[in-house]
Order: C-alpha cells, then sequence, then structure tokens
C-alpha cells in the first residue's frame, strides 16, 4: 500500500478541506493522475497519484485534515510485487553526472519556486548554487500580506508537476486574423470600457471550444462548460484567474469580467475562489513583439492556447501578394488527453471564430 | 552579609561571574538543607580562583571543606553523600584533573539512578574550571565538555556570564541528577547585572544577538569571541546571531534549528579541539533535523587537534577567536575575505 497523504504546499500550509475526489473508491489510477482537488486558504490544487494502482479512499470530502494526515492508500496492480517507491524510481543523484550542485537549502527553495537547478549559475565555492542565487532569480515576495508566497507556491507547484508530469504536445499556426482587426476597430462599448485583443481572443477561444470539446476539460473529464483561465503576468509571477462561465458572456461582460480579474491580480488581491476551476487556460503575450511560444498546460487542465501579436503581414492570396493581419496561435496539449490532431482543429476552429468575429459581437 | 534566598524581582546586583557562582553555593548553604562542598583548596585558601571565597568563614568545616588531592575519592565520597541524602556539590580544580575521578563520574554517578530502578538519585554538582588560553600549558587547559554530553545520565552546563552562572547554579543545587558545571576562567572575573531569585533552567539556550545572514553557536568562552566577531561583520552589513546553548546536556536544539530555518547558515565555536567536539554533535544534528535548511556546510570554529602548548604565539595558533569565527562565517557566505 502507498499512502497519498496531503501534500505541504506552502511554508504557512498547516491544514487543507478535501474539496472534491476525482476518482472513485476501488478505481484505477495512473501515476500523475489528479485524484483529488484540495482547498487551502491560498489555493485549489490537484493531488496526484504517486503510484499506479487500486485506490482506496481514506479522506471524506469536505473534511479539514492536517498535512500529512492519509488521504487515500493505493494498492499497486500487480498482486504481490511491490509497488516500486517514489524514492526508488528516481534516478540516482549522480546517474548523468550533470547534475547540478547546489546547498540542500537552494534545492528546497528552486523545488517550492518551481525553478530548474540546471538553468542557473552557483555563485557559491566552487560554482555551488546557493539560496542567494534563487533569491536573485525569483526574490521571495515579501512585501505583501503572508498570503502572497503561499499563492505563488502554490502556482509554482502546480507548473512543476505539470511540466514533469504533463506529456506534451505543441500545435502552432499563423492565422488568419482580418476579422479580429476588424473587430477590435470596431468594438466600442457604451460605457467607454476598452475592449482589448484579449476580450476578443477569450470569445474566439471560447466558441471554438464549443467547436473542439475535446480540450476543454480538467482531470480527463470534458468539461461541460468553459471557465477559462487567463494568464496574467504579475510582479510575483504568472497567476491564472478564472473567467466563469466564459460561454454565456457577452462581449462587455467578458471585458469587465476580464478587468476585474487582472486589477486583482496584479494588486495581489485575488480571491481563492478566483483561481480555481479554469477548464482552458489563454495566455496572450500579443502586447510583446512575440509571435510563438509554448506554453507549460497547467494540470488538470488538457490545453492552453497561446497567441502571439496581432500584425499585419504579406501574404499570398490567389496568386497576388497582398497585406493582411495575421495572429500566431499555438495550442499545448496534455497527450494523454488528446492529441494533434485535435489541437489541429482547434486551431482551425479558432481561425474561423477569429473572422467571423465582426458579425458577432 | 549576604541575603541567601532573596526572593526573585530584587534589585539587579552587579556581580563578577565568579561571585554570582559564589553567591548561589552561599545561597543553598544558608537554606538550611543537608549540602557539602568537597575540593581542593576550597576552605579557608577560598578556592584557587577564589569562587568559594568567604563561604568557610560563615558556614565552616560542616558544609565546605578542604578535600584530599584525589579526585576519585573527593567524587566518590560525594557521590555517597548524595545517595545518602546530603547534597553534595564538588570542585575539580582544573578541569583537566577530572580524568582522575572519571570512573566515579561516568560509571557511577550516571549510573545509579538507572541501575537502581529509580531508587536512588544522586544530586551531585561537579563544577571546574576551563582554564584555557592562560599559557597553562597542555594538561591544564582542555575543554573536555564533550565526554560528558557522550554519557547518557549527566547534564552539562557551562555559562557564559554572571547571570547564567547565578541562575544555572541555582537550578543545579535544585537537581536531583549528576551535573558538570562547567567555569570558565577567563570570564570569572567578567562583571554583569545578576537579578538575585532567578534561576536558569537547564535546557534553554539565550539567542545573546540576533541577526539573519548566519548563526553562530558558541559555547562558554567562545560566545564572547562570536559576539566580538558580530560587530566586526556588522560593519560590513553581515547580520549574525549569536546563540549561546547555555547547556549542552539537556541541548536546546530547537531555538538553533529555528535560527538555521532563518539564516541557512551556521558556525559552531568553542575551545575544545575539533574532533568529535560539541561542534561535532551540532553539525550532525543540523544535517539529521535541518538539511533543507543548509546553504553551506555546518562550520566548526575550534582548537586545534594538538596538544595546546603553553608557548604564548603557539597556544593564540591553537584557540579559536573572533577573527576564526569571522572566517568560519566568511567561509559559510562564500564572501571574500577581508583585508586584515
Amino acid at each position: 500500500m502507498v499512502a497519498v497523504t496531503l501534500p505541504q504546499l506552502s511554508l504557512s500550509m498547516e491544514e487543507g478541506k478535501v474539496l472534491r475526489w476525482l476518482v472513485g473508491d476501488g478505481d484505477r489510477v495512473e501515476a500523475g493522475q489528479p485524484i483529488v482537488e484540495i482547498e487551502t486558504d491560498k489555493a485549489t490544487i490537484e493531488v496526484e497519484a504517486p503510484e499506479q494502482g487500486v485506490i482506496r479512499l481514506v479522506a471524506a470530502e469536505g473534511a479539514m485534515l492536517a498535512v500529512e494526515t492519509t488521504l487515500a492508500e493505493i494498492a499497486p496492480t500487480a498482486a504481490g510485487e511491490p509497488a516500486p517507491s517514489r524514492a526508488a524510481a528516481a534516478p540516482p543523484a549522480n546517474a548523468n553526472g550533470g547534475r547540478p550542485v547546489a546547498s540542500p537549502a537552494a534545492r528546497r527553495l528552486a523545488a517550492e519556486r518551481g525553478i530548474d537547478l540546471s538553468t542557473i549559475r552557483g555563485s557559491g565555492p566552487g560554482g555551488r548554487i546557493v539560496a542567494r542565487d534563487l533569491e536573485r532569480l525569483a526574490p521571495a515576495p515579501a512585501s505583501s500580506p503572508a498570503e502572497r508566497p503561499g499563492l505563488r507556491e502554490a502556482v509554482t507547484a502546480n507548473i512543476v508537476a505539470s511540466w514533469q508530469r504533463i506529456p506534451h504536445i505543441q500545435i502552432g499556426g499563423e492565422l488568419a486574423a482580418e476579422g479580429l482587426a476588424e473587430a477590435r476597430r470596431r468594438a466600442s462599448l457604451p460605457s467607454g470600457e476598452k475592449v482589448t485583443v484579449t476580450d476578443l481572443l477569450i470569445l474566439a477561444a471560447v466558441r471554438a471550444l464549443a467547436d473542439v470539446p475535446e480540450l476543454n476539460g480538467a482531470a480527463g473529464r470534458r468539461a461541460e462548460r468553459v471557465h477559462l483561465s487567463l494568464a496574467v503576468a504579475t510582479q510575483d509571477g504568472v497567476v491564472a484567474p478564472v473567467i466563469r462561465d466564459a460561454g454565456e458572456l457577452s462581449l462587455a461582460q467578458v471585458t469587465r469580467e476580464r478587468a476585474r480579474l487582472v486589477g486583482a491580480a496584479r494588486e495581489g488581491a485575488l480571491d481563492p475562489h478566483d483561481l480555481a476551476g479554469g477548464t482552458f487556460t489563454l495566455s496572450n503575450l500579443g502586447a510583446y513583439p512575440v509571435d510563438f511560444f509554448s506554453p507549460v498546460v497547467s494540470g488538470p487542465q488538457v490545453a492552453m492556447l497561446a497567441t502571439g501579436r496581432l500584425a499585419e503581414k504579406p501574404v499570398a492570396i490567389d496568386g497576388m501578394l497582398a497585406i493582411r493581419h495575421r495572429l500566431w496561435a499555438n495550442v499545448a496539449i496534455d497527450h494523454r488527453a488528446a492529441d494533434g490532431e485535435t489541437g489541429a482543429r482547434f486551431l482551425a476552429a479558432l481561425e474561423r471564430r477569429l473572422e467571423e468575429l465582426p458579425n458577432r459581437i | 552579609m549576604t541575603e541567601a534566598g532573596t526572593a526573585a524581582g530584587s534589585e539587579l546586583l552587579e556581580l563578577t561571574m565568579g561571585e554570582a557562582i559564589n553567591r548561589a553555593l552561599d545561597e543553598a548553604f544558608a537554606a538550611g538543607e543537608p549540602i557539602m562542598h568537597l575540593g581542593q583548596d576550597i576552605g579557608p585558601h577560598g578556592g584557587t580562583f577564589g569562587v568559594t571565597r568567604g563561604l568557610w568563614d560563615r558556614y565552616g568545616d560542616e558544609v565546605i571543606r578542604d578535600g584530599p588531592l584525589c579526585e576519585s575519592a573527593t567524587v566518590g565520597f560525594a557521590i555517597g553523600l548524595a545517595i545518602s541524602g546530603v547534597r553534595a556539590v564538588v570542585e575539580i580544580e582544573f578541569f583537566d584533573f577530572v580524568g582522575v575521578a572519571m570512573d566515579q563520574i561516568f560509571n557511577q554517578a550516571a549510573k545509579l539512578h538507572y541501575f537502581t530502578g529509580g531508587k536512588l538519585t544522586v544530586p551531585l554538582v561537579i563544577r571546574t574550571p576551563i582554564v584555557a588560553r592562560m599559557g597553562m600549558g597542555p594538561q591544564h587547559s582542555q575543554s573536555l565538555e564533550a565526554w560528558f554530553m557522550h554519557i547518557p545520565g549527566l547534564k552539562v552546563a557551562l555559562p557564559s556570564g554572571p547571570a547564567d552562572a547565578y541562575g544555572l547554579m541555582r537550578s543545579a543545587l535544585r537537581d536531583v541528577n549528576p551535573i558538570l558545571f562547567i567555569e570558565n576562567v577567563r570570564l570569572y572575573g567578567r562583571r554583569g547585572p545578576v537579578e538575585p531569585g532567578r534561576s536558569v533552567p537547564f535546557g534553554k539556550a539565550r539567542v545573546l544577538r540576533e541577526g539573519d545572514d548566519a548563526t553562530v553557536v558558541a559555547l562558554s568562552g567562545m560566545v564572547h569571541e562570536a559576539l566580538a566577531a558580530a560587530d566586526t561583520l556588522a560593519e560590513r552589513g553581515i547580520s549574525v546571531e549569536v546563540i549561546d546553548p547555555r547547556t549542552i546536556a539537556p541541548l536546546d536544539m530547537e531555538t538553533i534549528l529555528a535560527s538555521l530555518r532563518k539564516t541557512m547558515h551556521l558556525a559552531v565555536a568553542h575551545d575544545a579541539h575539533r574532533t568529535g567536539g560539541f561542534g561535532a554533535e551540532i553539525a550532525a544534528r543540523c544535517m539529521e533535523e535541518g538539511f533543507d535548511f543548509l546553504d553551506a556546510p555546518v562550520e566548526r570554529v575550534a582548537a586545534l587537534d594538538v596538544p595546546i602548548p603553553c608557548a604564548p604565539n603557539a597556544m593564540a595558533a591553537v584557540y579559536p577567536d573572533a577573527a576564526s569565527v569571522v572566517a568560519a562565517v566568511e567561509r559559510l557566505l562564500a564572501l571574500e575575505t577581508a583585508d586584515r
């Protein structure tokens, strides 16, 4: 039996609430599969199965438990054969001889902040990576209320888990975006609020998900509604507040909700509720000279859409050169949940939805 | 005339560490419980370093008397007193002479309570001075505290100033266990405020100076070297936390680990030799209980592993000092070495 315990997600975390089981008692689970949603005072996260096997649920939904409390037990699949422990499964420390030399404290900080030690240059004796190297790279957000470090740690923990556990595929293409450009020119709200390209992308992406619902979901389950996580850069790093029921919203409502969430994110005033329950993420770096980037899917979601700048480019149309608005879109997908063809269909749907925007806002 | 047994909260007294120990003994003698202090020259002469001065005049041979030039006999006799209901205090003239009494201490005093299934207790305080840095040579200069923290059944105190010496001695004289009470001769003359009636519990470290960049856990005389080093480093913008464990058995590991979690850099400083010293134990405990908070290997600031020389220049090279602590913190933080 392998015990699944309530992890400590931040230094200050002492307890967490079992929000929802994502698997049933007696289900067969895969290593890395999200099995339960845990709510802390900072954020909602999912705990993944450390081993594959048959799970026995121990903790009840709604229970508030101390960290390290057993949530479930997993019996290794092959009966009588002990499941390899995580430690045994991990490669030996110096297996490839390329393990970065880092102090224990640096390793702890890197893990907490989701930083890859191999990308860091150490300033300690003999080039050892020490704590201050990580402080320089990503200073602990100490300026604001105690809340922030917890939030940031939860977010980075999720990035690390996603990067390590999700087999990614990336599908991208340059899409026709004349409709998007036209819609942006025409869109104006009576209230005078500014409609951004991001708002229009949200609208088009949500509609494209209606066409390709395979990419909308969490934890291996297709979601009926679209709760769209929007990646927002803050001084403490990226957070992804959720626009709830985005498929039901008008452009004006999307604009208003987007403005509220971005404002709250930048002020560090997001409610944990604002961060929970997303089913698909949009990350738009179009404000920068960026065309293409390949994001990390935010587990347990299935996919993330990355969009670059909306720009005029020369394109060949019917044998003639023309100047048209184009936009790079790239979708990162959890390959366990969907495949490349699904991503390609999504991009086709997105292009269509972008082009029809002027008529549907 | 000393007012023995004064209640806590009285006015502060300015005492040297020697006077503070004398006062704690005086209060215990005056309390009227059965108690006896034995040791070479502690009677009419007042002790080799003058700590018991005046006590024989007041209490006489019934309470404080000279022992023979034989530590094993003195400690053995004191254990006999202790198990028969007389609180015993022994002074061993130099810490280095403790070897003569070793079987009595680690095989008898430390074991009797256990061996008799708790029927006997050994309320025995063995006072002994560290005579480090005084040019007394290899047989009169050693700091042997680690020998005793190694033995279950013994408690070990090393006060670094008057208030702690007074308060720890008060606690020692109420304890029912054998205690090594290690006094540093160079600190006997150090003066400071002492609050009459205030005991210091065993097993509670004292944070003498708070800091964020590195922690120095220092024992006895090295406490003051560590504080001087912290002053030096503060001028360079480096903030050092200085902790005096005060007793090494029991040991307040909580305070040390809390500091390590904050600073992530830790050095241990003591006059004893490096190998197998108190610092080795702290380093091991930090590794076991604070591994994820270590940003550099624990530094040991200690005497070299050679006999302590008589010659002052050679002796200075063997003992650690404030500069050794500074150098250790520089290594911990991978700082450029300051010009000296």
